[in-house]
């Protein structure tokens, strides 16, 4: 840059008001798209659980509300120091599912089963987001997120 | 100056065309206006001992919107249930448990969903050379792929059970007699009036004192034929947009409120990586079908050797290098059955295969030479995850 064109640079004002508008406008824009993300981040968390055994809901919990409601006797909920403790029976009384509702956390986990030998709703990752659910196929559970968000079409 | 002035009338044109564009009709060629179309999901675990997840589109803003979905959630859980009830071999009564547990030669009478899918399956064991195969029952359950070998408590009731079903592999003499009990071609299929008919094969064997007749399994495409009635259900009562999955493996793809990449009303369909968690590829669907299988569905391992659900023509687990295959097209049934047949294909034979098959398919395999993952497929998909095939 030669000395002549720093001189004209100096020389010139740094800003003018259509300089700052256009900021102003790019300020605002990212500050937009900065709120927009966090927003659907939050967006995302769960809000809400229901449990379906045997396709009828049988436990409803709310994070918001801290409000929890049972539907059937098969339920069984102890207070915990980070939520809840919900036991779940099968019909036939000898199956059972131990859901831990961890109200800090917003998150919702099966922490005992004597559904099968590989236990796979033990091993399913908690649930933390509007579209998680934890299914346990022998003992006919559902336990999933309360949203109108749909499941992506997933194969395999 | 004039640059500046340009800039601010080009945002604010922007702004005005983004939200003229909120406000434009959405229509689809067929004439449908989906503007105000959400969706609501329908969830069961009810039938084919496996998830069924039905999503609908539609204005549920209008309650006869909601109250035809909600009647249509009721017609298709009947269907599914007649359907179950068919053709599970777990349930005893089905159609399925009465042919397996009749002698040989015996003709069955049955319902026209059976003999509608035992129609379907001579005609993909016909068009695989026998690779898709139902009459494998008692390879499935001698290697322990039935429900029973899942149960908290495993009980070897049947002579040929060990008494660790995953550290003892079966005795070579159950794998080559059942064998001959697995030519799918002689199973007779007769209609008479209203009335279905299966007739069982004269062939039998006996090992140490036990008679055994061919025994059948519709799981590899069951789910699939499920999904293609499902379909025709909300086709029927006018619900075009949504899709059904039925545990994951086979589904029925409608079309999509939201649009994908380069298609306006297809969904992005992902498909689950055979080695890692998540997904390894995405396409575009609409209005299509599709299945996806797998040796990661159902195994055990044993020996450092992966023993999966997917039995070969030698009456074994697969050992293809093939590890996982999707296929899409009209039929959903037809995509079960041919995934689950080039699974058990080798390599040179799945790749001619797909190429006169006219149905897209896509494969992971594992590399011969050093047993990386390798993808191949017959149609130009959009591959959004392909790399972390490559690695």
């Amino acid at each position: 840059m030669s000395k002549q064109t720093i001189q004209n640079i100096k020389t010139n004002k740094p800003f003018t008001w259509w300089d700052i508008i256009i900021y102003i406008l790019l300020a605002l824009l990212v500050i937009g798209l900065f709120w927009g993300i966090v927003w659907s981040k939050d967006n995302d968390k769960v809000v809400g659980i229901e449990i379906v055994q045997n396709d009828a809901i049988i436990l409803t919990y709310d994070f918001d509300t801290d409000t929890i409601k049972t539907y059937s006797q098969s339920v069984m909920i102890d207070q915990t120091s980070h939520g809840y403790m919900v036991m779940i029976h099968t019909q036939d009384a000898k199956g059972y599912n131990k859901i831990a509702i961890n109200v800090y956390d917003r998150t919702v986990d099966v922490v005992d089963t004597n559904c099968s030998h590989s236990k796979e709703c033990m091993h399913t990752q908690p649930i933390k987001h509007q579209t998680d659910s934890i299914i346990c196929m022998p003992h006919a559970l559902i336990i999933r997120s309360r949203t109108d968000t749909i499941k992506p079409p997933i194969s395999g | 100056m004039k640059k500046r002035i340009v800039i601010i009338v080009a945002f604010i044109i922007v702004c005005c065309l983004a939200s003229v564009g909120c406000t434009q009709r959405l229509v689809t060629p067929d004439g449908e206006d989906y503007t105000d179309y959400t969706y609501r999901a329908y969830q069961s675990l009810t039938y084919f001992g496996t998830t069924t997840y039905v999503v609908m589109g539609g204005d549920f803003s209008k309650t006869k919107i909601v109250e035809r979905a909600d009647a249509t959630w009721e017609d298709i859980k009947s269907q599914l249930l007649a359907i179950d009830q068919a053709i599970s071999e777990n349930i005893p009564g089905s159609d399925i448990s009465k042919f397996n547990q009749a002698s040989s030669g015996e003709k069955i009478e049955v319902t026209k969903h059976t003999y509608d899918l035992l129609a379907e399956c001579h005609q993909y064991y016909e068009l695989t050379d026998g690779h898709f195969n139902p009459a494998i029952g008692h390879h499935v359950d001698l290697w322990g792929f039935t429900p029973r070998f899942s149960a908290v408590e495993y009980v070897p009731n049947m002579p040929y059970d060990r008494d660790d079903f995953r550290t003892q592999l079966p005795d070579d003499k159950y794998i080559q007699g059942f064998g001959k009990l697995t030519d799918f071609s002689k199973v007779q299929l007769s209609q008479s009036g209203e009335k279905y008919f299966v007739t069982k094969p004269t062939d039998s064997i006996e090992i140490d004192g036990t008679t055994y007749a061919m025994s059948l399994t519709v799981g590899g495409v069951g789910k699939g034929y499920a999904c293609d009635r499902v379909r025709e259900i909300l086709k029927k009562n006018g619900f075009n947009f949504g899709y059904v999955s039925i545990g994951s493996s086979s589904m029925s793809i409608l079309q999509s409120i939201e649009p994908a990449q380069s298609n306006s009303l297809a969904w992005n369909v992902g498909i689950v990586h055979p080695r890692q968690d998540g997904t390894y590829l995405s396409i575009e669907l609409a209005n299509t079908s599709l299945s996806t299988s797998g040796d990661y569905e159902r195994y055990y391992e044993l020996n450092g050797e992966r023993y999966c659900h997917i039995i070969s023509k030698d009456g074994c687990p697969t050992r293809s290098c093939i590890i996982t295959a999707t296929a899409m097209c009209e039929s959903s049934s037809k995509c079960d059955a041919l995934t689950t047949a080039i699974c058990s294909m080798d390599l040179d034979v799945a790749k001619r295969f797909m190429e006169k098959s006219g149905v897209d398919i896509s494969l992971v395999y594992k590399s011969p030479s050093d047993s990386a993952l390798q993808y191949y497929s017959n149609h130009q998909a959009t591959l959004l995850d392909r790399e972390i095939i490559r690695k």
